[in-house]
């Protein structure tokens, strides 16, 4: 349902040779001819109906760079992303179709509460936003299905009319769940869907999220620096660097059997 | 441009006594017919123009300093002024009155610079400029309404950033503004919004009908009229041409309702479908009173006179109707959704 | 036959240890009929683990084939894509590790119900046959809703090895099921194994215990070092014989 070929952001004006100079082998993804910053490049897989797919590496590796492309949250640079609700390049929309895409077709979750929620908007508005902006005009219907959408995502239906700001970080990344799935989108992308959450927090996060994904079968991308987040949710992983993709494979193969030197590092190096 | 005191008039002058004394008239001496210069009218027509050809879409002008402060009607009058010519009759109603001191002045500057006759009669202006109402009466395709607006853009509600608001209406996303009504509904039960009512105009621009009450929204949609707003201060023009669209925004179970005054009739008048507003008389008793005064006084005369009394009884009328027990739906089609773009999924959930 | 391992030898390069080289297993071959019960014996380090976990490809094997016959026809395991692998765990593939990986905060028998509602069988049918399969491994009931994370060792394992039957899999991989069972237990989960399962269920099991092994095998399978040092019927199973 989804294919994503040679995806490649670059930062600055290339100097047309950027992605020669960059990369693991160089072991950096600044070009030391223009100064770009090559945030990924190259990027290459295929996602299914249902399929999770989790993408691990250090801060500056390109996997957030790579999440909003995806998310069709920001341009690539040069690329093929292809997705079954449209016919052609994603990354040549224009806006209009991108908008549509997004409301309807996918949901992000976002890192940082500020760039996925409205704070003083109430926590039910934010999710019926999405509702509203793909045509519900029915507060009745759109009552109803924000309630349902809070019970499903585990946040307190008794608080649904209380400002964003006043709700617990678990919450708020709860609501931003139910925000990202209220149109029953076939891909959903999380960055750090656990960061800045207590620990007892992110295992309900993670555990309602994974239940969610199963009964609904919706293909995820789940970009996180922490591999324990990856490895209960992922089926298959790309573990980045530099701004490529270095290693893939099985999440539990790239676990236990790592073959990529920086890989095992990674691996051993996990708390 | 026929004054006396022209260019050539200033160059001839030896002195200023001469020039004072070259200032005989008390009507458009010294300045250039209708106030504005040529640059300037031409300038706010050319606004105009651009505002008519996409209804509803804000468009920036040079809004001039004019001799009253920003927000006083500035916007109106440059409007007004660039549109009026020796042949119009001209009448400004300042929130449903004529007497108001500025509604008086405005309507001076504009016979003492343009040479326009004035009048109170909605029916007789062909120019109308207005802070805050429309008139009870039904206007015609050949005459224009001006609004004063203090506020252009109806997202500023949801987002102070401007920039961000004007990609919104460049995309057509208004989801912010829904929400807003959303959360109105939570907090009320119902949209609760006196004035200044969110409308859609031809199914593409979210506007802000400036502070006009619920009761005259419905009276943009398809008029034959044409509608110009101008807020000075804000340097915007825009326009609902005649027999636009204009939707309220509103949910399918949270219909857009205009103001009800269920048990009251004016007090000067006796009408019962005209927008009343609540006065106090000399004995401290509160009554209700017509708000369109120049109406109020037609209907002192003949009670039974109707909205639509001078257009030889086409049947066109508009507002709310006359029989405050029977809820308000914009003409025909009750109850059904004439919502804004999109597809209407409520239902199948 | 269901399986058929041809030549497989895995190699770990260690890359943080200047590149060494580790040998997993060398050069594996034997193959296993369906409804066969395979116990794989050895010393500690000698690769069993390893072996099943090529098998489950968990590791993925340097060289060589691991056919597997499914419902569908034939894959090799060795080489097959990532998704074909995820295809054939999902519904005929089954693995119990030594160690419950779940994630925190979920009850004992969610975690035992979860493989079978990811197949498919409704949530409460699932939960009802979680708690049968629990029962039946003397797991006390009060523990059912309690999160494994908090359980003993014995506890844990009785959980994993649960969720590992529940799904009722063609081929189960095994590693060390009962080793923290105390022989009660363990009689019972042996019991289970003979009960839940249909007899056409294959299995490849990692046993320690010599009279576990001689209890359920049909054949037995010996590593040491790495390498395969024979196959042979349990009746004729002396373990010690060494290689």
């Amino acid at each position: 349902m989804l294919n994503v070929s040679n995806a490649t952001k670059i930062y600055g004006q290339s100097c047309g040779e950027c992605i020669d100079h960059t990369g693991p082998a160089v072991g950096d993804n600044q070009c030391p001819v223009c100064g770009s910053v090559v945030a990924c490049a190259d990027v290459d897989f295929g996602l299914h109906d249902g399929e999770v797919l989790g993408i691990v590496g250090e801060s500056g590796s390109g996997k957030s760079s790579l999440a909003e492309i995806l998310a069709l949250d920001s341009d690539a640079t040069a690329g093929d992303v292809r997705y079954d609700a449209y016919d052609g390049n994603l990354l040549e929309t224009d806006y209009q179709a991108r908008h549509e895409l997004r409301n309807e077709h996918v949901g992000m979750v976002h890192q940082h509460v500020r760039d996925g929620l409205e704070l003083d908007f109430s926590g039910g508005g934010n999710v019926a936003e999405k509702l509203l902006a793909a045509g519900w005009r029915h507060y009745g219907d759109v009552r109803e299905r924000v309630e349902d959408l809070f019970r499903e995502t585990e946040v307190p239906v008794s608080r649904m009319d209380d400002a964003t700001e006043t709700y617990s970080g678990g919450m708020q990344r709860r609501v931003q769940i139910a925000k990202a799935i209220a149109n029953d989108p076939g891909l959903v992308v999380l960055d750090e869907p656990t960061t800045g959450l207590d620990v007892s927090v992110q295992a309900r996060v993670l555990d309602m999220f994974r239940r969610l994904q199963r009964e609904q079968d919706v293909a995820t991308v789940v970009v996180s620096h922490d591999l324990g987040v990856v490895r209960l949710l992922a089926d298959r992983t790309l573990v980045m660097r530099h701004g490529r993709v270095i290693e893939s494979g099985l999440t539990d193969r790239i676990m236990e059997d790592p073959h990529h030197e920086y890989t095992q590092t990674l691996i051993n190096s996990a708390i | 441009m026929t004054d006396k005191c022209g260019v050539a008039a200033v160059a001839e002058a030896e002195s200023v006594d001469d020039l004072l004394d070259s200032v005989t008239d008390d009507g458009l001496t010294g300045y250039n017919y209708a106030y504005l210069d040529e640059h300037t009218k031409r300038e706010v027509r050319r606004a105009t123009l651009s505002a008519i050809a996409l209804p509803g879409h804000q468009v920036p002008f040079a809004s001039r300093e004019m001799p009253l402060a920003r927000g006083w009607g500035t916007g109106g009058i440059q409007t007004s002024l660039s549109l009026l010519g020796p042949d119009d009759t001209f009448k400004v109603i300042d929130q449903g009155s004529d007497e108001s001191v500025n509604a008086a002045n405005i309507r001076r500057l504009a016979a003492r610079t343009a040479n326009v006759e004035t009048t109170t009669d909605a029916t007789e202006a062909s120019v109308i400029q207005t802070r805050h109402r429309i008139p009870e009466e039904v206007l015609d395709d050949d005459q224009i309404l001006v609004l004063q607006v203090p506020i252009t853009d109806p997202l500023r509600r949801v987002d102070g950033s401007d920039d961000a608001n004007r990609r919104r209406h460049a995309h057509s996303n208004y989801s912010k503004m829904w929400v807003a009504l959303y959360e109105n509904v939570v907090e009320y039960g119902e949209i609760k919004l006196s004035s200044r009512y969110p409308v859609l105009v031809g199914d593409r621009y979210l506007m802000d009908p400036s502070p006009i009450p619920r009761w005259d929204v419905p009276k943009l949609d398809d008029a034959d009229n044409l509608f110009l707003f101008a807020a000075g201060r804000e340097a915007r023009i825009y326009a609902v041409p005649p027999h636009t669209e204009v939707e309220p925004l509103a949910f399918e179970d949270r219909q857009f309702q205009v103001e009800r005054f269920p048990e009251h009739a004016c007090g000067n008048c006796g009408s019962e479908d005209t927008f009343l507003t609540e006065v106090e008389t000399d004995d401290g008793g509160r009554v209700y009173a017509c708000n369109d005064a120049s109406f109020c006084e037609k209907r002192r005369a003949d009670p039974s006179l109707s909205k639509a009394h001078h257009r030889n009884g086409d049947g066109h009328t508009w507002g709310p109707p006359t029989d405050p027990s029977v809820p308000y739906e914009s003409d025909g089609d009750s109850g059904e959704n004439r919502g804004p773009a999109g597809p209407n999924r409520g239902g199948d959930e | 036959m269901i399986l058929d391992i041809d030549a497989v030898s895995k190699t770990f390069e260690m890359h943080i240890i200047d590149g060494k080289t580790v040998p997993g297993l060398a050069d594996v071959s034997f193959s296993v009929d369906g409804g066969e019960f395979v116990a794989v014996v050895g010393e500690s380090g000698s690769g069993k683990s390893s072996l099943l976990k090529c098998v489950y490809r968990t590791y993925e094997p340097s060289t060589g084939s691991i056919r597997f016959r499914t419902t569908d026809g034939e894959v090799d395991l060795a080489t097959c894509s990532d998704r074909e692998v995820l295809a054939v765990r999902g519904s005929e593939l089954g693995y119990a590790s030594q160690f419950l990986d779940e994630i925190p905060r979920v009850p004992a028998v969610d975690v035992v119900a979860r493989p079978m509602w990811e197949q498919g069988t409704d949530r409460e049918a699932a939960r009802e046959r979680a708690r049968e399969l629990l029962a039946a491994l003397d797991l006390p009931a009060g523990l059912f809703d309690a999160y494994p994370a908090t359980f003993s060792g014995g506890e844990r394992q009785r959980v994993n090895f649960a969720r590992a039957i529940a799904p009722r899999p063609r081929l189960l991989l095994l590693d060390e099921p009962t080793s923290a069972l105390d022989p009660e237990t363990r009689a019972s989960a042996l019991d289970l194994l003979g009960d839940y399962l249909p007899a056409s269920t294959t299995v490849l099991g990692v046993f320690h215990n010599y009279d576990v092994v001689r209890q359920v095998a049909d054949r037995v399978l010996v590593l040491d070092d790495a390498r395969l040092q024979r196959v042979v019927d349990v009746a004729d199973y002396d373990p010690e014989v060494l290689a």
